[in-house]
Protein backbone atom coordinates (compact mmCIF):
# COMPACT_ATOMS: atom_id res chain seq x y z
CA UNK A 1 0.00 0.00 0.00
CA UNK A 2 1.29 3.40 -0.92
CA UNK A 3 2.06 5.86 1.88
CA UNK A 4 -0.34 8.48 0.64
CA UNK A 5 -3.21 5.98 0.43
CA UNK A 6 -3.53 5.78 4.19
CA UNK A 7 -5.09 9.21 4.91
CA UNK A 8 -7.76 8.67 2.22
CA UNK A 9 -8.40 5.17 3.53
CA UNK A 10 -8.92 6.58 7.02
CA UNK A 11 -11.41 9.10 5.63
CA UNK A 12 -13.14 6.35 3.64
CA UNK A 13 -13.56 4.24 6.75
CA UNK A 14 -14.95 7.22 8.64
CA UNK A 15 -17.41 7.99 5.87
CA UNK A 16 -18.52 4.38 5.89
CA UNK A 17 -19.14 4.58 9.63
CA UNK A 18 -21.13 7.80 9.21
CA UNK A 19 -23.24 6.40 6.37
CA UNK A 20 -23.94 3.22 8.32
CA UNK A 21 -24.93 5.19 11.40
CA UNK A 22 -27.16 7.59 9.48
CA UNK A 23 -28.94 4.67 7.81
CA UNK A 24 -29.78 3.44 11.28
CA UNK A 25 -30.81 6.99 12.31
CA UNK A 26 -28.70 6.76 15.46
CA UNK A 27 -26.96 9.70 17.14
CA UNK A 28 -23.17 9.43 17.22
CA UNK A 29 -23.23 9.46 21.04
CA UNK A 30 -25.32 6.28 21.13
CA UNK A 31 -23.06 4.42 18.71
CA UNK A 32 -19.95 5.58 20.53
CA UNK A 33 -21.16 4.34 23.90
CA UNK A 34 -22.27 1.01 22.46
CA UNK A 35 -18.83 0.64 20.91
CA UNK A 36 -17.18 1.42 24.23
CA UNK A 37 -15.66 4.62 22.88
CA UNK A 38 -15.50 8.22 23.98
CA UNK A 39 -17.99 10.15 21.81
CA UNK A 40 -15.30 12.67 20.85
CA UNK A 41 -13.05 9.88 19.57
CA UNK A 42 -15.88 8.27 17.67
CA UNK A 43 -16.68 11.61 16.01
CA UNK A 44 -13.04 12.07 15.11
CA UNK A 45 -13.05 8.62 13.57
CA UNK A 46 -16.15 9.40 11.50
CA UNK A 47 -14.45 12.54 10.26
CA UNK A 48 -11.26 10.78 9.28
CA UNK A 49 -9.26 12.15 12.19
CA UNK A 50 -8.66 8.84 13.91
CA UNK A 51 -7.79 5.41 12.57
CA UNK A 52 -9.96 2.37 13.34
CA UNK A 53 -9.06 0.27 16.40
CA UNK A 54 -6.23 -2.22 15.84
CA UNK A 55 -7.67 -4.47 18.53
CA UNK A 56 -9.96 -7.15 17.08
CA UNK A 57 -12.35 -7.10 20.03
CA UNK A 58 -12.75 -3.32 19.89
CA UNK A 59 -13.30 -3.39 16.16
CA UNK A 60 -15.92 -6.09 16.58
CA UNK A 61 -17.65 -3.99 19.22
CA UNK A 62 -17.73 -1.08 16.79
CA UNK A 63 -19.22 -3.33 14.12
CA UNK A 64 -21.86 -4.55 16.55
CA UNK A 65 -22.70 -0.98 17.55
CA UNK A 66 -23.51 -0.38 13.90
CA UNK A 67 -25.46 -3.63 13.76
CA UNK A 68 -22.96 -5.18 11.39
CA UNK A 69 -23.26 -8.84 12.25
CA UNK A 70 -21.05 -11.73 11.26
CA UNK A 71 -23.77 -12.81 8.84
CA UNK A 72 -24.31 -9.42 7.18
CA UNK A 73 -22.90 -8.45 3.79
CA UNK A 74 -21.60 -5.24 5.29
CA UNK A 75 -19.15 -7.20 7.42
CA UNK A 76 -16.64 -7.69 4.58
CA UNK A 77 -16.78 -4.02 3.61
CA UNK A 78 -16.37 -2.90 7.20
CA UNK A 79 -13.34 -5.07 7.92
CA UNK A 80 -11.71 -4.43 4.56
CA UNK A 81 -12.02 -0.65 4.95
CA UNK A 82 -10.69 -0.84 8.50
CA UNK A 83 -7.73 -2.90 7.34
CA UNK A 84 -6.96 -0.48 4.52
CA UNK A 85 -7.08 2.45 6.93
CA UNK A 86 -4.65 0.69 9.26
CA UNK A 87 -2.50 -0.63 6.41
CA UNK A 88 -3.09 -4.09 7.77
CA UNK A 89 -4.71 -7.46 7.11
CA UNK A 90 -8.47 -7.47 7.79
CA UNK A 91 -8.87 -8.44 11.43
CA UNK A 92 -11.75 -10.79 10.76
CA UNK A 93 -9.39 -12.82 8.55
CA UNK A 94 -6.78 -12.94 11.29
CA UNK A 95 -9.40 -14.42 13.62
CA UNK A 96 -10.48 -16.96 11.00
CA UNK A 97 -6.88 -18.05 10.38
CA UNK A 98 -6.26 -18.49 14.08
CA UNK A 99 -9.41 -20.52 14.54
CA UNK A 100 -8.77 -23.21 11.95
CA UNK A 101 -5.42 -24.87 11.17
CA UNK A 102 -6.68 -25.83 7.72
CA UNK A 103 -7.02 -22.21 6.58
CA UNK A 104 -3.29 -21.35 6.63
CA UNK A 105 -2.70 -24.63 4.80
CA UNK A 106 -5.15 -23.60 2.09
CA UNK A 107 -3.59 -20.15 1.78
CA UNK A 108 -0.04 -21.52 1.60
CA UNK A 109 -1.08 -24.12 -0.94
CA UNK A 110 -2.69 -21.45 -3.12
CA UNK A 111 0.49 -19.41 -2.84
CA UNK A 112 2.90 -22.32 -3.42
CA UNK A 113 0.96 -23.63 -6.41
CA UNK A 114 0.80 -20.13 -7.85
CA UNK A 115 -2.90 -20.49 -8.61
CA UNK A 116 -4.26 -17.93 -11.02
CA UNK A 117 -7.10 -15.62 -10.09
CA UNK A 118 -9.47 -17.70 -12.20
CA UNK A 119 -8.38 -20.91 -10.49
CA UNK A 120 -8.95 -19.38 -7.08
CA UNK A 121 -12.41 -18.31 -8.22
CA UNK A 122 -13.09 -21.86 -9.38
CA UNK A 123 -11.94 -23.14 -6.00
CA UNK A 124 -14.32 -20.71 -4.34
CA UNK A 125 -17.17 -21.92 -6.51
CA UNK A 126 -16.29 -25.49 -5.58
CA UNK A 127 -16.39 -24.65 -1.90
CA UNK A 128 -19.69 -22.81 -2.22
CA UNK A 129 -21.20 -25.68 -4.16
CA UNK A 130 -21.53 -24.02 -7.56
CA UNK A 131 -21.33 -26.42 -10.46
CA UNK A 132 -17.96 -25.82 -12.02
CA UNK A 133 -15.06 -27.78 -13.40
CA UNK A 134 -11.81 -26.72 -11.83
CA UNK A 135 -9.43 -25.39 -14.44
CA UNK A 136 -5.98 -26.89 -14.54
CA UNK A 137 -3.06 -24.57 -14.86
CA UNK A 138 -2.56 -23.23 -18.40
CA UNK A 139 -5.80 -24.69 -19.74
CA UNK A 140 -9.16 -22.93 -19.95
CA UNK A 141 -11.31 -25.85 -18.68
CA UNK A 142 -10.94 -29.57 -18.07
CA UNK B 1 -41.59 30.06 15.62
CA UNK B 2 -41.05 26.79 17.50
CA UNK B 3 -44.26 25.16 16.32
CA UNK B 4 -43.51 26.16 12.73
CA UNK B 5 -40.03 24.73 12.93
CA UNK B 6 -41.18 21.50 14.61
CA UNK B 7 -43.90 21.04 12.02
CA UNK B 8 -41.41 21.50 9.20
CA UNK B 9 -38.99 18.93 10.60
CA UNK B 10 -41.36 16.02 11.09
CA UNK B 11 -41.85 13.93 14.19
CA UNK B 12 -38.86 13.83 16.52
CA UNK B 13 -40.55 12.96 19.76
CA UNK B 14 -40.63 9.80 21.81
CA UNK B 15 -43.66 10.51 23.94
CA UNK B 16 -42.87 13.85 25.59
CA UNK B 17 -39.14 13.49 25.00
CA UNK B 18 -37.78 15.57 22.16
CA UNK B 19 -35.20 13.58 20.19
CA UNK B 20 -33.04 16.67 19.89
CA UNK B 21 -29.91 14.84 18.70
CA UNK B 22 -31.80 13.17 15.88
CA UNK B 23 -33.51 16.45 15.03
CA UNK B 24 -30.20 18.28 14.76
CA UNK B 25 -28.63 15.58 12.58
CA UNK B 26 -31.68 15.48 10.35
CA UNK B 27 -31.35 19.28 10.01
CA UNK B 28 -27.90 18.70 8.56
CA UNK B 29 -25.71 19.54 11.53
CA UNK B 30 -23.22 17.26 13.22
CA UNK B 31 -22.89 17.07 16.99
CA UNK B 32 -19.23 17.15 17.92
CA UNK B 33 -18.29 16.57 21.56
CA UNK B 34 -15.09 18.24 22.74
CA UNK B 35 -13.26 17.28 25.95
CA UNK B 36 -12.68 20.24 28.23
CA UNK B 37 -14.86 22.65 26.28
CA UNK B 38 -16.76 23.61 29.44
CA UNK B 39 -13.80 25.73 30.54
CA UNK B 40 -15.00 28.17 27.89
CA UNK B 41 -18.56 27.29 26.94
CA UNK B 42 -21.21 24.57 27.15
CA UNK B 43 -21.51 24.61 23.40
CA UNK B 44 -21.16 26.65 20.26
CA UNK B 45 -22.00 26.47 16.58
CA UNK B 46 -19.37 26.06 13.86
CA UNK B 47 -21.16 27.87 11.07
CA UNK B 48 -18.90 26.88 8.21
CA UNK B 49 -18.64 23.19 8.97
CA UNK B 50 -22.27 22.81 10.11
CA UNK B 51 -21.28 21.45 13.47
CA UNK B 52 -22.56 21.98 16.97
CA UNK B 53 -19.69 21.59 19.42
CA UNK B 54 -20.63 20.51 22.94
CA UNK B 55 -18.66 19.78 26.05
CA UNK B 56 -18.10 16.01 26.25
CA UNK B 57 -18.28 15.86 30.02
CA UNK B 58 -21.69 17.54 29.94
CA UNK B 59 -22.80 15.15 27.24
CA UNK B 60 -21.85 12.10 29.26
CA UNK B 61 -22.62 13.15 32.82
CA UNK B 62 -25.35 15.77 32.64
CA UNK B 63 -27.79 14.56 29.98
CA UNK B 64 -30.53 17.06 30.80
CA UNK B 65 -28.15 20.02 30.55
CA UNK B 66 -26.65 18.51 27.42
CA UNK B 67 -30.06 18.32 25.77
CA UNK B 68 -30.78 21.93 26.60
CA UNK B 69 -27.41 23.03 25.26
CA UNK B 70 -28.15 21.26 21.98
CA UNK B 71 -31.57 22.86 21.78
CA UNK B 72 -30.07 26.27 22.51
CA UNK B 73 -27.41 25.93 19.81
CA UNK B 74 -30.01 24.70 17.33
CA UNK B 75 -32.10 27.73 18.25
CA UNK B 76 -29.18 30.03 17.45
CA UNK B 77 -29.00 28.48 13.99
CA UNK B 78 -32.74 28.73 13.40
CA UNK B 79 -32.89 32.37 14.51
CA UNK B 80 -29.88 33.35 12.41
CA UNK B 81 -31.32 31.64 9.34
CA UNK B 82 -34.59 33.50 9.88
CA UNK B 83 -32.90 36.88 10.33
CA UNK B 84 -30.19 36.46 7.66
CA UNK B 85 -31.47 33.90 5.19
CA UNK B 86 -29.06 34.54 2.33
CA UNK B 87 -25.86 35.35 4.16
CA UNK B 88 -22.67 33.29 4.04
CA UNK B 89 -21.17 31.71 7.17
CA UNK B 90 -18.31 34.23 7.27
CA UNK B 91 -20.66 37.21 6.90
CA UNK B 92 -22.89 35.76 9.60
CA UNK B 93 -19.97 35.42 11.97
CA UNK B 94 -19.00 39.02 11.29
CA UNK B 95 -22.55 40.17 12.09
CA UNK B 96 -22.59 38.26 15.38
CA UNK B 97 -19.18 39.62 16.34
CA UNK B 98 -20.44 43.13 15.67
CA UNK B 99 -23.49 42.75 17.95
CA UNK B 100 -23.47 45.24 20.75
CA UNK B 101 -23.74 43.71 24.19
CA UNK B 102 -27.45 44.52 24.50
CA UNK B 103 -28.27 43.00 21.11
CA UNK B 104 -26.22 39.93 21.89
CA UNK B 105 -27.98 39.44 25.23
CA UNK B 106 -31.33 39.63 23.44
CA UNK B 107 -30.08 37.10 20.89
CA UNK B 108 -29.10 34.72 23.70
CA UNK B 109 -32.43 35.23 25.48
CA UNK B 110 -34.36 34.53 22.28
CA UNK B 111 -32.34 31.36 21.75
CA UNK B 112 -33.09 30.13 25.26
CA UNK B 113 -36.81 30.81 24.78
CA UNK B 114 -36.85 28.95 21.50
CA UNK B 115 -34.86 26.08 23.01
CA UNK B 116 -37.43 25.68 25.77
CA UNK B 117 -40.24 25.75 23.21
CA UNK B 118 -38.54 23.10 21.07
CA UNK B 119 -37.97 20.75 23.98
CA UNK B 120 -41.36 21.43 25.56
CA UNK B 121 -43.92 22.28 22.83
CA UNK B 122 -46.85 24.24 24.17
CA UNK B 123 -49.87 21.94 23.91
CA UNK B 124 -47.91 18.92 25.15
CA UNK B 125 -46.31 20.84 28.03
CA UNK B 126 -49.59 22.36 29.16
CA UNK B 127 -51.25 18.96 29.11
CA UNK B 128 -48.44 17.34 31.11
CA UNK B 129 -48.22 20.24 33.56
CA UNK B 130 -51.91 20.05 34.36
CA UNK B 131 -51.74 16.26 34.66
CA UNK B 132 -48.78 16.51 37.03
CA UNK B 133 -50.52 19.15 39.11
CA UNK B 134 -53.57 16.88 39.34
CA UNK B 135 -51.31 13.99 40.34
CA UNK B 136 -49.82 15.84 43.30
CA UNK B 137 -52.82 17.93 44.31
CA UNK B 138 -54.26 15.01 46.28
CA UNK B 139 -51.35 15.24 48.71
CA UNK B 140 -51.33 17.80 51.49
CA UNK B 141 -48.64 20.10 50.18
CA UNK B 142 -48.03 23.80 50.36
CA UNK B 143 -48.16 25.57 47.00
CA UNK B 144 -44.37 25.90 46.73
CA UNK B 145 -43.94 22.26 47.65
CA UNK B 146 -46.64 21.18 45.18
CA UNK B 147 -45.05 23.16 42.38
CA UNK B 148 -41.63 21.76 43.27
CA UNK B 149 -43.00 18.22 42.91
CA UNK B 150 -44.70 19.12 39.63
CA UNK B 151 -41.50 20.62 38.20
CA UNK B 152 -39.43 17.68 39.39
CA UNK B 153 -41.90 15.28 37.79
CA UNK B 154 -41.92 17.17 34.49
CA UNK B 155 -38.13 17.34 34.50
CA UNK B 156 -38.06 13.54 34.31
CA UNK B 157 -40.87 13.39 31.76
CA UNK B 158 -39.28 15.86 29.35
CA UNK B 159 -35.68 14.96 30.25
CA UNK B 160 -34.92 18.63 30.83
CA UNK B 161 -33.45 20.34 33.92
CA UNK B 162 -35.82 21.92 36.44
CA UNK B 163 -34.88 25.53 35.70
CA UNK B 164 -36.03 25.50 32.02
CA UNK B 165 -39.17 23.66 33.13
CA UNK B 166 -39.97 26.49 35.53
CA UNK B 167 -39.29 29.18 32.94
CA UNK B 168 -41.39 27.38 30.35
CA UNK B 169 -44.28 27.06 32.76
CA UNK B 170 -44.04 30.75 33.58
CA UNK B 171 -43.94 31.71 29.90
CA UNK B 172 -47.17 29.79 29.37
CA UNK B 173 -48.86 31.39 32.37
CA UNK B 174 -48.87 28.20 34.39
CA UNK B 175 -46.63 29.67 37.08
CA UNK B 176 -46.08 33.18 38.35
CA UNK B 177 -42.81 35.02 38.93
CA UNK B 178 -43.43 34.61 42.64
CA UNK B 179 -43.82 30.84 42.19
CA UNK B 180 -40.47 30.69 40.44
CA UNK B 181 -38.67 32.61 43.13
CA UNK B 182 -40.19 30.36 45.76
CA UNK B 183 -42.51 32.97 47.19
Amino acid sequence: MKQNETPNAVVAFGEYLKDSRKRLKLPSRVVALKAGMQPSNYCRMENGGLKPPHDAAKLKLLAQALRITDESEARTTFYDLAAKANNDVPLDLVEIIKRDDAIPLVLRTIDNRRLTKEQVEDLLDLVTGKNVKVRKKNSPTT
Amino acid sequence: MASGFLKSRGHFFDGPICLIEEMIEDYGYEIFPVPGLNRFAEGYVGLRGKRIFVDEDTQLKHPFRYRFTLAEELSHIVILKRDYPAVSADELKAKIDAYLSASYNAFETDAKCLARALLMPQPLFQQRFLAARQLFSGQTLSRPRLLYQVIKHLSQEFQVSRQPIGYRAKSLGLLTEADLSGG
